[in-house]
């Protein structure tokens, strides 16, 4: 059974494949990956590098006739391109069928077919975004046996293929690793955790803004700045239409060379049109290269302190930060990480720009499964928490779902809504206290009879995980006979290297320093006061309501519970003026009006 | 048994019962007469109804004499010598006439006693075939014409005619019941006692033929007749006492000499062929041991066979995939390498046309293809270093 790994990326697309404990790269032509850039031209598809080299600017999406990176349009019905309305998921088929004609055809290579894929998506990949790339592959013929997030692929591969895997994941262990995935369509970080030889994410970031084609772009746009103001040429003066195409592949070269060069020259023939010299001839730097393009990676490198803020981490905390894609060859890149976690623990990927495809190549290959990083929990009265899908659950493979029922009571229907919250903790494995900080997932409000007794409405709440990795809550109140659902798409995942794990199930807990400051409750954030409960204790009921329907279990001889007693004390209407006793205007105790 | 025909009756057939019998030496079938005829003596009923024929010194000189002869013996023991053998050999075929004067003979000889004496007399001239067949014919017709037997007479047949296992027609003689037969003398039913005579004569003489006409031997008729007739008879003697009367009252000790003697030879004979079986299977269940440990030995091998076979077989796979794994892997490198340095080359021809396009350019930009020219040949440099990098490797 041929399961290869394929890294769907932004800017480029490679298939991998392991064999023999190697990594198999089915690269185009030319042995590189094949550009995620699609055009069309007369009804027919280009793809790859001749629909990249007709392109003339950088970024992503539609740029006349040429799509760039469509996996970032997937969510949308469609798009035009060229006056044409096309579907999105199309599109990317036909990307997905030229990548793997490329593989299927590579007579050095010998793949005959490809029976399912490992396909990698960037970490801010949401649930309908997956389940229409799943279609495109079905569509091209290809089965989308897992989704992997692309830093965690790339974290894998670097371990898996490292000469001593056991003794790459006794470093590790509980140590915290910090995935810098700077390719040239996106920035994507990810903030792991090794635990019993599994790879847990904590935190994920990305972003579009800073990928290495605009790097190309802001390079081309100061050199032909520049170039204006040294030859005095006015706006009047405009370039030939394939020139900008050929500055940018130029300004390309020369980024590159300089990361060994220190001035480079770069020279486009042809280039302005209705001048005598029209010529473009620039002698660029690598301080002016620097300097232009230091704004850029300082937005990459806030991105790194900003996601280790986010997850209250230092840097120091970090014990290897794995780089990959092709801009971390940049010095100023290689320089600013180095000065950030120190030259020790900064690794630069060998495999480049195949990384994030060998990765998912091994988990082809070891049948790693996607496991839950983080469990899923329900936030029950009186802040107790109910879980609802473990840590560590194995995800399910495709055209699987796992799903679980559970039966709940509306402890305070007063306010006419009982509102339950998904919650997940935000400290990744199965060590968990309840006086962690958790993440809020999504909050579901299903109409209750006001006027109920306490236990007395029952909410059904199901909840599953599909093949795309969305969790689906479906809560309904058996009397109101209110439904109301919820869509998770930022589950975070984890996957065992070799394919199996002790920290799925909890044989690995021991005492260790936390990755997270424990912070229960975020200064400022609105939380709701969740009414559902999965047993009947009267406790869990407010004591004012309690009150009302049991005033005799409030006879000091039951001894009952304090805070019940404190509440209904406290919300209790003032026996004299019948204001709320903390209503300011009663003054019903006060000096004054003793007077 | 003397060549002569002796003139002096069989006392045992002429005394009329066991008791007064007096062994003959050296004759054992008289013997054998003698106690198959019992207490009666049927001789010596038939005597009666027989016509009183002469007994000539004159020797027999053809078959009619000769059979006229032992009739006239009536049933004692006679011989036949060789001259008279051989001038019946040498006559013509006996006419009809004879034959109605045998049967007339014959229908007379009511207890059947003659005939088993023609065969005895005619035994010793089997060789000469003409007279031996003359005298099977003789008593055939003898036999055949007796009133009480002539219900089995069909079974009578020359040799050749085999219808039955020798002991299937004493067993079927045994087994014969001898209806009321009229004596022609005095037209009157002949007794019990002469019937059981008959019967046994029958018995005895069908045992006879057998041997003499079927090539049945002795050993074999003599346990017919123990298991068809004797066997019966003893068992009626149950207790001690009439059984010793018997033993006792035996005169000729031949008799039961040759019947223990068949016994002996037959359980010496059941013996060896045990033996020879017990033998015979202790060789085959050696042979049949040897066949099975051979047998588990070859099981054995043919198992270690198949797993070296499989195992062989799983190397030869694991070869197979690692070479297919290592031709993968070659063309992967060979692929890398090509790509990579069709790559390099690529790129350093672009940056060198680049250059001389700039050369060529009015005025020519000289410094572009020094930057060009350099970056290509620092580029192919490296390029350089990395075969022989690789290389060393």
């Amino acid at each position: 059974m041929n399961l290869v790994g394929f890294d769907f990326g932004t800017t480029n697309s490679l298939i991998s494949m392991i064999r023999g404990n190697r990594a198999i790269h089915f690269f185009d032509d030319r042995g590189e990956p094949i550009p995620s850039v699609v055009c069309y031209e007369g009804g027919n598809a280009i793809v790859g590098r001749d629909a990249k080299e007709r392109l003339a600017t950088a970024g992503l999406g539609v740029y006349g006739n040429i799509v760039r990176s469509p996996k970032m349009l997937l969510g949308q019905e469609s798009v035009f391109v060229d006056g044409v309305e096309r579907s999105v998921i199309d599109i990317v088929a036909d990307l997905v069928k030229a990548v793997r004609t490329t593989a299927v055809s590579s007579a050095a290579r010998d793949l005959q077919s490809i029976d399912g894929a490992v396909v990698t998506i960037p970490v801010n990949f949401d649930g309908p975004r997956r389940a229409a790339l799943r279609d495109a592959f079905r569509i091209a013929g290809i089965r989308i046996v897992q989704f992997v997030h692309e830093p965690l692929a790339a974290l894998y591969g670097f371990l898996r293929s490292s000469p001593d895997v056991a003794d790459s994941l006794r470093r590790y262990e509980r140590q915290l690793v910090l995935v810098f995935d700077w390719g040239g369509g996106t920035l994507d970080l990810t903030l792991c955790r090794v635990e019993g030889g599994m790879l847990l994410q904590i935190v994920n970031d990305g972003t579009d803004e800073v990928g290495g084609d605009v790097f190309d772009s802001t390079v081309r746009q100061e050199v032909l700045l520049a170039v204006r103001a040294a030859r005095q040429f006015d706006e009047a003066v405009h370039p030939h239409p394939d020139a900008m195409a050929r500055l940018l592949h130029r300004c390309e070269r020369a980024k590159i060379d300089l990361s060994t060069r220190d001035r480079v020259a770069i020279y486009a023939d042809h280039f302005f049109r209705g001048v005598a010299n029209d010529s473009l001839d620039y002698s660029l730097a690598r301080e002016e290269l620097d300097r232009i393009t230091q704004p850029l990676v300082d937005v990459g490198i806030a991105r790194i302190r900003t996601l280790l803020e986010a997850a209250q981490v230092s840097p120091a905390q970090i014990s290897l930060c794995l780089a990959t894609g092709g801009m971390v060859n940049m010095p100023l890149i290689r320089s600013r990480l180095h000065e950030i976690f120190g030259a020790q623990r900064v690794q630069f990927s060998s495999a480049a720009g195949a990384a994030i495809a060998e990765g998912a190549a091994w988990i082809a290959h070891d049948g790693a499964g996607l496991r839950l990083a983080k469990g899923v929990e329900l936030l029950l009265a009186r802040n107790s928490r109910m879980q609802l899908v473990k840590c560590g659950t194995s995800m399910p493979a495709e055209q699987e779902i796992c799903k679980d029922r559970w039966l709940l009571y509306c402890v305070d229907p007063r306010d006419g809504f009982a509102k339950m919250q998904l919650q997940s903790p935000v400290k990744p494995g199965t060590r968990v206290v309840p006086n962690d900080r958790r993440n809020v997932l999504g909050t579901m409000t299903v109409r209750v009879h006001a006027d109920a007794r306490p236990f007395l409405e029952r909410i059904e709440l199901d909840v599953a995980i599909d093949d795309n990795l969305i969790l689906h809550g479906r809560a309904r109140s058996t009397m109101a006979g209110d439904v109301a659902e919820l869509q998770v798409h930022n589950l975070e995942f984890g996957v065992a290297i070799g394919g199996t794990s002790t920290a799925a199930e909890g044989k690995t807990e021991e005492a260790a320093e936390p990755a997270v400051r424990n912070d229960p409750a975020e200064q400022g954030a609105v939380t709701i006061r969740a009414n559902v409960a999965d047993q009947i204790e009267h406790s869990l009921v407010p004591g004012e309501l309690w009150y009302k329907h049991h005033a005799e279990e409030f006879d000091t001889r039951r001894n009952p519970p304090r805070i019940q007693v404190e509440e209904r004390l406290y919300y209790e209407p003032c026996s004299r003026c019948g204001r709320a006793i903390n209503d300011p205007e009663c003054i019903c105790g006060s000096a004054k009006h003793k007077k | 048994m003397s060549d002569s025909p002796t003139p002096n009756a069989d006392p045992t057939l002429t005394t009329g019962g066991i008791q007064k019998a007096i062994p003959t030496s050296g004759s054992s079938l008289s013997a054998t007469q003698a106690v198959a005829t019992g207490g009666s003596s049927p001789a010596t009923s038939q005597s009666a109804g027989l016509a009183p024929t002469r007994v000539q010194s004159k020797d027999p000189e053809s078959l009619e004499e000769f059979v006229a002869y032992a009739y006239s013996r009536k049933g004692k023991r006679l011989s036949l010598k060789k001259k008279t053998a051989l001038a019946i050999a040498q006559q013509p075929p006996p006419g009809e006439s004879f034959l109605v004067h045998l049967r007339a003979l014959a229908q007379k000889d009511v207890l059947l006693t003659v005939p088993r004496q023609l065969l005895l007399a005619g035994l010793p001239h089997r060789n000469n075939s003409k007279a031996w067949s003359l005298i099977i014919e003789v008593c055939s017709v003898a036999i055949r014409a007796n009133p009480g037997c002539s219900e089995f007479a069909a079974c009578i047949h020359p040799a050749g005619a085999d219808d039955g296992t020798c002991d299937d027609m004493i067993a079927e003689a045994a087994r014969l019941r001898i209806a009321q037969v009229e004596d022609p003398l005095t037209k009157k039913p002949i007794s019990k006692s002469q019937a059981a005579a008959l019967h046994h004569n029958l018995v005895v003489t069908v045992a006879l033929w057998t041997v003499a006409v079927r090539s049945s031997t002795t050993n074999n008729a003599v346990q017919s007749l123990f298991v068809h007739v004797w066997k019966g008879e003893a068992r009626q003697r149950t207790s001690a006492s009439d059984a010793w009367r018997h033993l006792l009252d035996l005169r000729d000790p031949v008799l039961p000499g040759i019947i223990g003697g068949v016994f002996v030879d037959e359980a010496l004979r059941q013996q060896q062929l045990a033996a020879d079986t017990t033998a015979r299977l202790a060789t085959e269940k050696k042979r049949s041991d040897d066949l099975a440990a051979e047998l588990a030995a070859s099981r054995t091998a043919l198992s270690n066979a198949e797993t070296s076979i499989s195992q062989l077989q799983e190397k030869v796979a694991q070869a197979v995939r690692d070479h297919q794994i290592a031709v993968t892997h070659l063309r992967d490198d060979f692929e890398r390498l090509r790509t990579r340095v069709l790559r390099r080359l690529s790129r350093e021809l672009d940056l060198l046309d680049e250059g001389m396009g700039a050369i060529r350019r009015e005025p020519p930009r000289l410094h572009v293809m020094l930057d060009h020219g350099e970056r290509a040949t620092s580029g192919l440099r490296e390029e350089i270093k990395n075969l022989e990098r690789e290389a060393q490797r």
